[in-house]
């Protein structure tokens, strides 16, 4: 293609496109598509891109994949030897290839850091602020239905293993 | 031929054997569906629940999200029948839950 020359012609266009950041200020709707919109647009050229988003991971052939990370003593960059795939919910490819446990805001995450201790500390027999531990617990709870079920799975096991009762939704 | 040397490192678990029970060796971590070994499980079984859940990628391939995702179908059905579900021990401690 000429420079200044029509988009009529792309598919002759051959050779290979760097992108980084690929979902850079794109709706998720359109980064879920804009892989396979580049690839039908261009079809004899090679891209190789870089994305730290779920949905593109997710729309990637599965073989497409490299996953990269920084080694934490060198600082350098290197594959991650995993054994990586696109074709997961968009909540396992945050969880399992970029690695973030908690699916819910770093906010509610301290609260259920919080819960965890007094909790750990229960089964360990060690005493705790009862009143405080109540109150967590409405606190993460009351925040939705999701976080409300969290809780009761939570409690539940909590009584299974200190055999106390903490069915706090029936006071 | 170099023999191989047996070792006493924990091994992993085998769900089928008379000492089995998941309650002792694994708990859920809720918000994510992950299994995790027991805190309270003595050293050695905690290990043994670390292997098993390498071994058989437990919570690898989107099983965790699956494994909820089971829950809330079992929980949205009128009068569902467990042993069709996958995940049973999953279910077990998670009826109610989204009540």
């Amino acid at each position: 293609m000429e420079r200044g020359g029509s988009l009529e012609n792309a598919a002759d266009v051959t050779g290979i496109i760097l992108l980084d950041e690929i979902d850079l200020h794109l709706h998720p709707s359109w980064q879920r598509t804009i892989l396979e919109s580049v690839e039908t647009l261009f079809p004899n050229i090679q891209f190789i891109v870089t994305s730290h988003s779920p949905f593109v991971v997710q729309s990637a052939k599965k073989e497409c994949l490299i996953a990269l990370e920084m080694e934490k003593d060198s600082g350098n960059i290197v594959v991650v030897d995993k054994n990586i795939t696109s074709e997961l919910s968009y909540s396992a490819i945050v969880r399992e290839i970029f690695n973030i446990q908690f699916p819910f805001n770093r906010e509610i995450e301290q609260k259920m850091d919080e819960f965890r201790q007094m909790a750990n500390d229960l089964r360990d027999n060690k005493p705790i602020d009862e009143k405080k531990f109540e109150k967590l617990v409405y606190e993460i709870a009351s925040k939705g239905v999701e976080l409300e079920g969290i809780m009761r799975g939570e409690l539940r096991n909590l009584e299974q293993r200190t055999g106390k009762s903490f069915d706090l939704w029936k006071k | 031929m170099e023999k191989i040397k047996r070792t006493n490192a924990p091994d992993w678990l085998k769900p089928d054997e008379d000492y089995y029970s998941f309650d002792k060796y694994f708990e859920i971590d809720w918000p994510t569906g992950e299994l995790i070994p027991n805190r309270d499980a003595s050293e050695e079984d905690q290990e043994r629940a670390r292997i098993t859940i390498r071994i058989y990628r437990l919570n690898n391939n989107g099983k965790p999200e699956d494994r909820l995702e089971e829950l809330v179908q079992f929980e949205q059905m009128n009068s569902p029948d467990i042993d069709k579900f996958p995940y049973r021990f999953f279910i077990k401690r998670g009826q109610g839950q989204l009540l």
